[in-house]
C-alpha cells in the first residue's frame, strides 16, 4: 500500500508500484491537467512538483512517489491564479496549450530557486520542456514578468 | 453560392446554438475547395456541399451564442472567427458564448487543414454578423416607427440618436426573429476603422483554462464506464495479424481483454491500421498488457521496403531528365551553354517526417444502440463521421463527433484513423473505449510528410543572380493514401 499526498489530500494506492505517477494522477485520480507527451521524460508536459521540486511524472513510479507531497497544476490555481499563471495570461503565452501545465510547473520551480533568472537561467531551467507551437519567447517574457511582479 | 436564410423560422433550431431566439444560417462553399474536385476517399467536407450552416444565436437575455466550426489546435481560430462575427454584429464580446460545433455538413467545410480558415470564412462570418445586426436594427426601427437609416448600433444595443432611445439586442431578439433574413446586397458592413475587436489583440477565449490545466483535450475526455486501449499495430504498413497469444497479457493487473482489429483494405485512406488492442482499467495497464502480447505477423507487400535503397532510387531518378511540369524559356539550352564556373548544382533529400503534435493520437468512442458518440481531437470531424460510419456500418447521421481541443495537429489530426480505431473497439468491446497512442505509436504510425529527392542546377551571373534554373523533384504522391493506382 503506497501513501501519497496529492494537492493536500492523503491518498492510498494498492496497484502496480511501477505505474508512473502520471497515470495515477490522470487515469485514477482524474487530474488531467498534467499531460502525457512522451512517457520518457523527453518533453516535460507531465511536470509536477514532488516536495516542491519539479519532476517528470511520466517516469516517476508510484514506489518513488510514496510518502511525498505531490502538487499539480490543479492545485496551483485552486485559490486564485498563481502569479506565474497571471503572467502567462498577461503575456498571452499559450497556443495549443498542451505543454503549458508542464511549462508553468517548471517555471514555478525555477523561480523558487532563482527568483530573478537571467535569460540563460531561463534557457537552462526550461530546456527540458518542449513546446511544439514554439511559444518560447513568450514563456521567457512571462517568467521575467512573474519575477518582476513578485520582487 | 451563398444564401443566408432565417432557419429559426424553418424548424432548424433543434440542437443548434442553444435556445437562441434569432438564429442565422449561411450556405457557403469556400472557393478554395469549390474550384477543385476532391480526391477519392476524402470527405463530404472536402466536397463542400451546400447545406445550411448555423453560426449565431441571440437569446432574449442578450446572450449571444456563436458556433466555432473549425478545430482549435493553437491558432486561436475558435476565438478568431466568432470574434469577426461578433465585431460585425456589434455584439459585446463579454456576452458572447462560443460553442464548438460537432461534425456536421450543415457547417460546410470543417476540415481545419491547409491554413485557410480566416481566408475562407472571414467574409462568411462578417455576413452572418451583418445580417444579425441588420435584423436587430430593423426590429428596433419598426418598434420606434422611425426609418432604419436613422438607427445605429453600439455594442449590444440599437440606438436612435435623434430621440435618445436605445434597445438591447436581447430585448429585440424576438421581434428580429420574425423578419426575413436580408439578402447580401441589403447588408452594410462596418468600415475597418469601426472594427472594435478585429486586429485589436483580443486573446483566446480559452486563455484562462489553458493556463490552469482546465482545458479539455482529447487525451482528457472521460465518460462513465470508459475503458482504456493500447494497440499493437502491424510493424509493417499493410501487414496483418497471423495469430496471437493473449495469455500473458491477460495476467497483467487491470487488463480486461484483447481485441483483434482487422487490417485495412487498400487504399488505406482513414481506415484503422489493424492489429491487436489491449483493453484495461487505465492507460498504463493497457501499455503493459500490450508488451506481453505474442503476435505473429504477415508483413505483406511492404516488408522489403528499404529506406536507404528508396533514397537512392529517388535521387537517381532526380538526376535523369523527365517530363517537364513547368517550363519557362529554355533552361536546358542555357545550362548547356553556360561555363562551368557559373554553374551551381545541388541535391537534396528529405526523409519521411512525423508531424509529432504534443498530444499523441487519442480518441474516445461510445457505441450504443446503433449510435456512435465520439470525443476526439480531430481537425476533420466530418471525415471522422464518414470513416466511423463505414467501419461500423451505420449511417453517418448516427455518428456524433464531438471536437475537443487539440494538443497540436499539424495536419496529422485531419486523418481520423485513430478515431475509427476507438469506434471499432467500442463496438467490439460493447462499452466506451478510449484509445491512447504512445509517442512511439505516433512517430511510427504517422501519415508522414512525403520522402523526397531533389536535384537543382542553375546558372548564376556575376552578381549571384540565377539566370537559368532546372529543378527536379521526386516523391511518392500524397494521393496514394486514397488511390492505389496513384503515382
Amino acid at each position: 500500500m503506497i501513501k501519497v499526498n496529492v494537492n493536500g489530500i492523503e491518498q492510498t494506492f494498492d496497484g502496480d508500484p511501477s505505474m508512473p505517477l502520471l497515470w495515477y494522477l490522470r487515469d485514477i485520480l482524474g487530474l488531467t491537467g498534467t499531460k502525457f507527451g512522451c512517457g520518457m521524460a523527453l518533453c516535460g508536459a507531465c511536470t509536477v512538483h514532488r516536495d516542491g521540486t519539479a519532476i517528470r511524472s511520466c517516469i516517476t513510479p508510484m514506489s518513488a512517489a510514496a510518502g511525498s507531497k505531490i502538487r499539480t497544476i490543479e492545485d496551483v490555481g485552486a485559490n486564485g491564479l498563481h502569479p506565474v499563471q497571471s503572467a502567462w495570461m498577461e503575456v498571452n503565452v499559450p497556443q495549443c496549450g498542451y505543454c503549458q501545465s508542464g511549462q508553468i510547473m517548471q517555471a514555478i520551480a525555477l523561480l523558487k530557486s532563482k527568483p530573478h533568472p537571467t535569460d540563460l537561467d531561463i534557457e537552462e531551467g526550461m530546456a527540458g520542456n518542449i513546446c511544439r507551437c514554439g511559444t518560447y519567447q513568450r514563456i521567457r517574457a512571462a517568467i521575467k514578468l512573474a519575477a518582476e511582479k513578485s520582487a | 453560392m451563398r444564401n443566408i436564410e432565417n432557419v429559426s423560422r424553418r424548424g432548424f433550431l433543434k440542437g443548434v446554438a442553444g435556445a437562441g431566439a434569432l438564429v442565422l444560417a449561411v450556405r457557403y462553399v469556400p472557393p478554395i475547395f469549390a474550384r477543385q474536385p476532391a480526391p477519392d476517399g476524402q470527405t463530404e467536407a472536402d466536397q463542400a456541399s451546400l447545406h445550411p450552416n448555423v453560426f449565431v444565436g441571440v437569446e432574449t437575455d442578450g446572450t449571444v451564442h456563436i458556433v466555432a466550426h473549425r478545430s482549435e489546435m493553437g491558432t486561436a481560430i475558435r476565438t478568431t472567427l466568432p470574434l469577426v462575427l461578433a465585431d460585425e454584429m456589434d455584439a459585446d464580446w463579454s456576452r458572447v458564448k462560443i460553442e464548438q460545433a460537432i461534425g456536421d455538413k450543415r457547417y460546410g467545410d470543417q476540415n481545419t487543414d491547409g491554413s485557410h480558415s480566416v481566408r475562407s470564412f472571414f467574409d462568411t462570418m462578417r455576413q452572418c454578423g451583418a445580417s444579425a445586426r441588420w435584423m436587430l436594427v430593423q426590429a428596433a426601427a419598426l418598434q420606434w416607427n422611425v426609418p432604419a437609416s436613422e438607427c445605429s448600433t453600439e455594442p449590444h444595443a440599437v440606438v436612435h440618436a435623434k430621440s435618445g432611445r436605445k434597445l438591447g439586442y436581447g430585448e429585440l431578439a424576438t421581434a428580429a426573429a420574425k423578419l426575413d433574413v436580408p439578402k447580401k446586397d441589403q447588408l452594410t458592413f462596418k468600415k475597418q476603422a469601426e472594427w472594435r475587436y478585429i486586429g485589436k489583440g483580443k486573446t483566446s477565449y480559452d486563455l484562462e483554462k489553458l493556463c490552469t490545466g482546465k482545458a479539455v483535450y482529447g487525451m482528457d475526455a472521460k465518460i462513465e464506464g470508459m475503458i482504456y486501449a493500447s494497440v499493437e499495430h502491424p510493424p509493417v504498413y499493410g501487414g496483418k495479424v497471423k495469430g496471437y497469444d493473449e495469455r500473458e497479457a491477460l495476467k497483467v493487473s487491470g487488463v480486461h481483454q484483447t481485441v483483434l482489429i482487422e487490417p485495412f483494405k487498400a487504399p488505406a485512406a482513414f481506415q484503422p491500421l489493424g492489429g491487436v488492442a489491449v483493453l484495461a482499467d487505465n492507460s498504463w495497464a493497457a501499455f503493459q498488457g500490450r508488451k506481453k502480447l505474442k503476435i505473429t505477423w504477415d508483413n505483406g507487400a511492404n516488408e522489403g521496403y528499404d529506406s536507404v535503397e528508396y533514397k537512392k532510387e529517388l535521387q537517381e531518378t532526380a538526376r535523369r531528365p523527365a517530363k517537364a511540369i513547368r517550363s519557362v524559356g529554355d533552361a536546358n539550352t542555357a545550362l548547356a551553354a553556360a561555363s562551368a564556373a557559373d554553374l551551381v548544382e545541388a541535391e537534396y533529400y528529405v526523409p519521411l517526417l512525423a508531424h509529432a503534435p504534443m498530444e499523441p493520437m487519442v480518441a474516445l468512442a461510445d457505441f450504443k444502440d446503433g449510435i456512435a458518440t465520439i470525443w476526439a481531437p480531430t481537425q476533420n470531424p466530418q471525415a471522422a463521421q464518414a470513416i466511423v460510419s463505414s467501419e461500423l456500418g451505420i449511417p453517418k447521421e448516427n455518428v456524433i463527433c464531438n471536437v475537443t481541443l487539440l494538443g497540436g495537429g499539424f495536419g496529422r489530426k485531419s486523418k481520423p484513423d485513430y478515431v475509427a480505431e476507438a469506434a471499432v473497439l467500442s463496438k467490439k468491446a460493447g462499452r466506451p473505449v478510449k484509445v491512447v497512442w504512445t509517442r512511439e505509436d505516433d512517430v511510427k504510425f504517422d501519415y508522414y510528410n512525403a520522402v523526397a529527392g531533389m536535384y537543382f542546377k542553375a546558372e548564376v551571373d556575376a552578381k549571384g543572380k540565377p539566370t537559368a534554373w532546372l529543378q527536379r523533384s521526386v516523391f511518392p504522391p500524397i494521393t496514394s493514401i486514397f488511390d492505389v493506382t496513384a503515382g
